[in-house]
């Protein structure tokens, strides 16, 4: 066990290729792996006049590790310690750019009350506690070769919400 | 044309075609993949 | 009179009662809430895009423009046509790709990402909220003469009226849906202008006929010199007045869209698309109202009411109170996202950024409350003594914003050796010379518009001081490394180009990167 979680996916191998198949009918996939971006993850309270839940109302964020880059998210599905013998394919992390924990946690939480506000606007005023923070989160991403129009094409289909994006683009 | 002078049918239709070449240029360029690979 | 004000009450409380109904339902946690919850459609959204540009400008300043200068004012409509996809391609994917790497929200946050120094986000969110104030100022001017055409009340009353409502939407407006009402309200003011122009265009004759009307009443009306052709030949001008809306649109603060949640977000590209359309066929209208006024209404005493008025001519009672309303409506809610805006400048980029860390949510809530205050105290003061042109304001709001910023980004992903010394000398380069030269009327004097020479200032101090302090104050490392990526772009294949999701890119580059 080690203090890394991993989220699990939730696009199936089948999915992503129908995903690539909408978007570049061309395309013929060859090769298909599912690779890992770190992330730091936060969960925090917030206490909101105008916000009632059933249970307390909790916010996650994802900070991408590589770049700061904080996003809001639905509840982690399927969580999970990383065991060290899991093979996550990680990509090497450049450095010129990887964020400090305290950077990230403060991106994420400028994140959330920028959103905040944006919606709730300014009837009353909010208050954020940490409840979790997780160092490292390894978010999950296929990445599908293929060729297309006899050139190698390479796609990210996000495994979480099966956005894509073509690499080198 | 539409009964106005010359200069101002002239003004807006060329801006309006300018900029029509413009957005036009601007997915050209986009498709240029695909063209590029067509040639092959 | 009073039947356009029953109609104009009975709007607002429908929309308020929708509002309210459909938030209680969806009101639930915090997440779907902040997250939106159901994606509403690439058409519905691009409508709701469209309600930001529906303001107080359309609706009374391009009019009192047109009314007056006959069409001199196509030269600001057709730069606005075009500002959409011009600000898509020039900063578009590069600049989107730029901000993902660095990690930016914000655009002013993007500015200090780009070019680090604390003055870069100092002098940034000081500009912005001087632009924004006189943004909101020309709501609040809209907003008066409105509410004083429709409910007959003096404009002093009226503007404090109109302020009151747009402060009390800061605040309440979270217990709206706002999603809702703003489509329904961007649809009724995109029908109410379709059906003004339709009728007015059939009250005059048709275009040929009102044109052969307008050239019989002073032939200068038809030129594109304005009346005593006291433009003819002002090259300078006309370039200004070419470039406001096409480039000055770069420089305001929304510029850089940013994801916010980590969602599928396949409509924004169509919805960018629509919108394009959208502004086709939405932006000549007030403008070819306004100058077909003169013809039904010749001797308006306010040309900032030539829409309204000929909308009170052409149209029946009960469309002209609705249509009336929703202008209403769209002039405050323009005015509530500068104002909201400037509270997010205010608290995060001047406040947390500089005086206190630790900023807490309450913290965040009373700063974005104190400035909106001030601004709309503030505006309140100037508008009811001597309100200046509400065209005229938002041009000059528009062109020192193009000239202080435009550079900036510009430069930001097309030039590798822009620095901070030179971003933060654009900016003042920019905001100063447009400034004074909108402040000391010399766009007549010169015959240069201030739009020209505020781009040429800031342009200039830019190349020149990024040059100049090269050695003193190089580009940091990851700037370059961040440049060196947004560089190496492949062009998409055009059928995977509308739904690619930019907020992916940053990760796909640290896979692309491997390949090397």
């Amino acid at each position: 066990m080690t203090n890394e979680y991993v989220l699990r996916r939730q696009v199936t191998r089948m999915d992503a290729h129908a995903i690539v198949h909408r978007n570049l009918p061309d395309a013929a996939p060859e090769c298909t792996e599912l690779r890992h971006h770190p992330f730091v993850g936060f969960v925090h309270a917030v206490n909101h006049r105008m916000v009632t839940a059933e249970v307390s109302p909790l916010i996650h964020t994802l900070v991408d590790r590589f770049t700061g880059r904080p996003y809001l998210s639905d509840p982690w599905p399927g969580l999970t310690n990383r065991v060290d013998s899991m093979g996550l394919n990680e990509p090497t992390d450049p450095e010129w750019n990887a964020v400090s924990l305290n950077q990230a946690r403060h991106n994420a939480t400028r994140l959330i009350r920028t959103s905040l506000v944006r919606r709730l606007k300014l009837a009353h005023g909010h208050s954020l506690h940490e409840k979790q923070c997780l160092e490292t989160v390894w978010k999950p991403n296929w990445v599908i070769t293929a060729s297309y129009r006899r050139r190698p094409l390479q796609v990210l289909v996000d495994a979480l919400t099966g956005g894509y994006y073509i690499l080198g683009t | 044309m539409l009964n106005l002078p010359i200069f101002t049918s002239l003004v807006i239709a060329g801006v309006i075609l300018a900029w029509i070449v413009y957005t036009a240029a601007f997915l050209y360029v986009s498709r240029h993949y695909d063209r590029e690979n067509e040639d092959r | 009179m009073s039947i356009q004000l029953g109609f104009l009450v009975a709007y607002f409380l429908a929309m308020i009662a929708i509002g309210i109904y459909v938030s209680r339902r969806n009101l639930r946690g915090a997440e779907e809430y902040l997250l939106g919850g159901r994606t509403l459609g690439p058409a519905v959204t691009a409508l709701r895009l469209q309600s930001s540009s529906m303001s107080g400008y359309m609706f009374l300043g391009a009019g009192s423009l047109s009314y007056t200068h006959g069409y001199f004012g196509m030269w600001y409509a057709l730069g606005d046509i075009g500002g959409g996809i011009l600000n898509l391609s020039v900063l578009g994917r590069r600049m989107r790709k730029l901000s993902q790497i660095l990690g930016s929200i914000t655009s002013i946050e993007y500015l200090e990402h780009r070019y680090p120094s604390a003055w870069t986000r100092g002098i940034a969110a000081t500009i912005a909220l001087f632009c924004i104030f006189f943004y909101v100022l020309a709501q609040f001017i809209a907003g008066g003469r409105g509410l004083a055409a429709v409910a007959g009340v003096s404009y002093p009353v009226a503007l404090a009226l109109a302020i009151g409502v747009i402060v009390l939407y800061t605040y309440l407006g979270g217990y709206l849906a706002v999603a809702y009402t703003d489509f329904v309200q961007a649809i009724i003011m995109l029908v109410g202008m379709m059906w003004i122009l339709m009728a007015t265009l059939s009250a005059v004759g048709g275009l040929a006929e009102g044109n052969a009307m307008l050239g019989a009443m002073d032939p200068d009306l038809l030129t594109m010199w304005g009346r005593d052709l006291v433009y003819q030949n002002q090259w300078g001008i006309v370039l200004g007045a070419l470039l406001v809306f096409s480039i000055g649109y770069m420089g305001w603060p929304h510029v850089v869209v940013s994801h916010m949640a980590m969602k599928r977000p396949g409509v924004a590209r169509k919805a960018g698309v629509y919108s394009m359309l959208f502004n086709l066929l939405f932006i000549p209208g007030p403008y070819l109202v306004g100058m077909f006024a003169l013809i039904l209404l010749p001797t308006l005493s306010d040309p900032e009411l030539a829409i309204f008025s000929v909308a009170e001519h052409v149209l029946p009672s009960f469309a002209v109170g609705i249509v009336m309303a929703a202008i209403m409506a769209a002039i405050m809610s323009t005015a509530d996202a500068l104002l909201l805006q400037a509270g997010t400048i205010a608290s995060q980029d001047l406040y947390l950024r500089f005086l206190n860390r630790n900023m807490t949510g309450n913290q965040m809530v009373i700063v974005s409350r104190t400035i909106i205050m001030s601004l709309a105290l503030l505006g309140y003061m100037i508008a009811v003594v001597d309100p200046p042109g509400i065209a005229a304001i938002v041009i000059f709001a528009t062109t020192v914003l193009g000239s202080a910023f435009v550079p900036a980004y510009v430069c930001a992903v097309w030039w590798k050796k822009a620095n901070a010394a030179g971003a933060i000398a654009s900016m003042i380069a920019g905001t100063v010379t447009a400034v004074a030269w909108g402040l000391m009327g010399l766009d007549d004097t010169t015959g240069l518009g201030a739009m020209l020479v505020g781009l040429a200032c800031s342009t200039t101090a830019m190349i020149v001081v990024s040059l100049c302090t090269r050695g003193s104050c190089p580009v940091p490392k990851n700037v370059i490394e961040a440049l060196a990526a947004t560089e190496n772009i492949a062009p998409v294949p055009a059928s995977a180009w509308t739904k690619q999701d930019s907020s992916l890119s940053a990760q796909a580059d640290a896979l692309n990167r491997e390949k090397k």
